[in-house]
């Protein structure tokens, strides 16, 4: 993996970790999550699930259908996922 | 063969409010005179003529709940804690029931379902959520609005999140009637409980609306009191009264059939003896004397009691000039001569005018009233209006006689609602 690799997987997590703190129904500490961190541990039930779809959906570009988002484990799957589909920056 | 008619008794107690989170600073204040109306400071008022309002405060309710809950609508956070009071007060909580429960909206599946309806009176909604996703629209368009946004802004998610919260799995719905809001849902859980529908519905009223739409449109309306002062500026049956002034929070009620309540072996707090309604079909914001005397009638017949019997009346009490005078005339009427002896008070001069939560949160304080024999005092009754021809409770507590107390609400709509309160073991 190349440096630019990293400092583009780096920049998705950090985009990331803000959907993510603004569409938790719960509060999370992004500071302590990591690549391995499981999307179980935000306690995402079915509901906020599709806003984090619908959230991650606006913040990338990307189109996730629901069995591709509960088919990811950790946030390095969402980050590999948003990584080759997309992750330009959100136009307008 | 005539309808079964079981006794209704209240359990279980809860109230959020302005003057406090549980029921004894609630009656403290009450018995103390101290309101809860100041100025606003949840929200930026600039641009409000009128800048006072009941707010409460969440400080327990944020060392209390969690996670989801800690994020939800204020008027589920509301609601939760005024049920989480009413169903521990009648024993029907354990506190490893309650940890789980207050975070969790899909959790609940381990506990038991409770044999328990869930009828909540809300004036406005979850009125928080639906101000924000209004303004996400207005910015964002279609694409501001997020998939949780349909169940979200449902009135109903106030008794469906109680209902999953605490798994409660009798009847889950929301009464919308304005001001009346709560007492019907009182009224309707009453009803369901004496013929035999079910043996325990709680019954709350909600509402948290200080944003600045609904907040400003209040205001706008006309009818909130410009004195200064917010410790003088709400003055119910006043001759100087200027108008009402808006509250938040919310109230719930226990009620269970006395058999019920027998067989957990639990204390009654009072007793609901009795319930009227009635539209005056006239205007939906001026109040109406033959419609208001309908309700009060009703709900004396079915009670059972006369004007006379009665040790108490709770007034709707908004302190504008169309309800005091209004009502006033309308207790005339009902009680005749029984008008001049009955005490009648208000308690919006505290709790602020609270909406749909004001009838379950007035309730309260008239089932506290009774319980310690005492009304609390009409704040600022300083100069007695002599349009409002009843006998007032004065600026000092009023030691009450035995018998019950009657509840009014009358809403905006024209909706209007009456409970014969009880105490416990009369």
């Amino acid at each position: 993996m190349s440096a630019s690799d990293d400092a583009g997987r780096a920049e998705i997590l950090g985009r990331l970790g803000a959907v993510i703190e603004e569409s938790a129904s719960e509060d999370v500490d992004w500071s302590g999550v990591t690549e391995a961190t499981t999307l179980d541990s935000f306690g995402f039930d079915s509901l906020a699930v599709l806003d984090l779809i619908f959230d991650l959906e606006q913040e990338f570009g990307v189109q996730i259908p629901a069995e591709t988002m509960l088919s990811m484990k950790t946030v390095g799957n969402l980050v590999t996922f948003l990584a080759e589909t997309g992750g330009e920056e959100k136009g307008g | 063969m005539a309808p079964e008619r079981r006794r209704v008794v209240v359990t279980g107690l809860g109230v959020v409010s302005a003057i406090g989170v549980d029921e004894e600073t609630v009656w403290a204040s009450l018995l103390g005179g101290r309101t809860g109306l100041g100025e606003i400071r949840g929200f930026d008022v600039a641009g409000n003529a009128v800048t006072i309002g009941a707010e409460v405060d969440v400080g327990p309710l944020d060392a209390r709940q969690k996670g989801k809950l800690r994020r939800a609508d204020r008027t589920l956070r509301f609601a939760v804690e005024a049920t989480r009071q009413a169903l521990a007060g009648a024993g029907w909580l354990t506190g490893e029931e309650e940890g789980d429960e207050e975070g969790d909206e899909e959790g609940g599946g381990e506990a038991p379902v409770l044999p328990i309806g869930s009828i909540w009176g809300c004036g406005c909604g979850p009125a928080g959520t639906l101000y924000e996703s209004h303004r996400r629209f207005a910015e964002k368009g279609p694409a501001g609005m997020r998939p949780s946004t349909v169940p979200n802004c449902m009135a109903n998610s106030i008794s469906a999140g109680v209902s999953i919260r605490f798994r409660l799995g009798g009847t889950n719905q929301v009464v919308v009637s304005a001001c009346t809001s709560s007492t019907n849902a009182v009224g309707q859980g009453f009803r369901a409980i004496r013929h035999g529908y079910a043996d325990a519905v709680l019954c709350g009223g909600v509402d948290a609306f200080f944003d600045p739409f609904y907040y400003g449109v209040w205001n706008n309306l006309g009818v909130l009191s410009t004195l200064p002062d917010p410790e003088r500026a709400l003055r119910p049956f006043d001759a100087d009264r200027a108008g009402t002034l808006l509250g938040e929070g919310a109230a719930a009620l226990l009620l269970e059939s006395a058999e019920s309540a027998a067989r957990r072996g639990v204390r009654a707090r009072g007793e609901v003896l009795g319930y009227g309604e009635s539209s005056d079909a006239s205007h939906i914001t001026s109040p109406e004397i033959a419609g208001q005397v309908r309700a009060i009638r009703a709900a004396l017949a079915d009670a059972g009691i006369e004007p006379e019997d009665l040790a108490y009346v709770n007034a709707h009490g908004t302190a504008t000039e169309s309800n005091d005078v209004t009502e006033s005339r309308s207790i005339r009427e009902a009680f005749g001569a029984a008008a001049d002896r009955v005490p009648v008070g208000a308690t919006k001069s505290y709790f602020g005018h609270t909406l749909g939560a004001s009838g379950t949160l007035e309730a309260v304080g008239t089932l506290l009233a009774l319980e310690h024999g005492v009304a609390p005092p009409n704040l600022n009754l300083d100069r007695p209006d002599p349009e409002c021809d009843v006998r007032l409770v004065g600026v000092e507590p009023l030691p009450l006689g035995r018998g019950p107390a009657m509840k009014n609400s009358f809403g905006f709509g024209g909706g209007n609602g009456v409970l014969v309160l009880g105490r416990a073991g009369d």
